[in-house]
């Protein structure tokens, strides 16, 4: 899994790399396109990841202690809270497009395929944390490291994306 | 510990928004990756050379990050 997250990784500082010189080769369309974005909500963004990525960890430490049931009450709720990210996130792409922000220009496209990147990735880390919480203590895992840690290190991956994401976009 | 380490990043978090300055928050952005990874991501305690690995993978783009944004 850390192999996977290292490339995930890389593929995210490059576009951070892109997204920084497009903030300053472009600056007045980017801040044109920021003034779509308010920086409150991408601050709820971000304490709900924060929130979910610390569940997460609780539920790693749990599931070394073999409390499997706190593990799957403590996956379940950063399930729960990775939902609502996406769903504020929909909610957050709804407005933009009523805005007249899309992919035709140059802030829209990068915006939309950034945060949709990420959100494509927290998709799947929810999907997998789901998996996790259904199943830990009662079938057993064929690698119960890997389904449990591994998971939840790859939720944590989509958490360090959002924390350059924020900053990038959000902040003005 | 793990609660601490999410209550600071929350405050950072915050400082970032009301600040609303994008070097500040890259930094910031910075020290909870360093956060997430030594905490949750429980690189403390592994190997010395993952760990430099990790750290040294963040500041670097950190320090990319910051010079792109000053660029003018």
């Amino acid at each position: 899994m850390w192999i996977i997250v290292a490339l995930e990784l890389t593929t995210f500082a490059l576009a951070f790399v892109v997204l920084g010189r497009l903030r300053v080769d472009s600056a007045e369309l980017f801040a044109a396109g920021q003034a779509h974005l308010e920086p409150r909500f991408g601050l709820l963004l971000t304490v709900v990841l924060l929130l979910s990525g610390w569940l997460v960890a609780e539920g790693v430490h749990a599931y070394r202690h073999e409390k499997l049931v706190r593990v799957r009450r403590l996956y379940l709720a950063g399930v729960a809270l990775g939902a609502i990210f996406l769903g504020l996130k929909a909610y957050d792409y709804a407005a933009m497009a009523r805005a007249g922000v899309g992919l035709g220009d140059d802030f829209g496209a990068a915006y939309f395929l950034a945060t949709g990147f990420h959100a494509l990735h927290v998709l799947g880390g929810l999907g997998m944390l789901l998996w996790v919480a259904l199943r830990v203590g009662r079938k057993p895992f064929e690698d119960a490291e890997t389904a449990v840690a591994g998971t939840a290190l790859f939720w944590h991956m989509c958490d360090l994306a959002w924390l350059f994401l924020f900053p990038l976009f959000y902040v003005r | 510990m793990r609660t601490l380490s999410c209550l600071v990043m929350v405050v950072l978090a915050v400082v970032s928004f009301l600040e609303g300055n994008v070097a500040l928050a890259l930094v910031f952005g910075g020290i909870k990756a360093l956060i997430v990874g030594f905490g949750y991501m429980e690189l403390r305690g592994a190997a010395r050379a993952h760990l430099l690995a990790y750290a040294s993978g963040v500041a670097a783009l950190t320090g990319v990050l910051l010079l792109v944004v000053r660029t003018t």
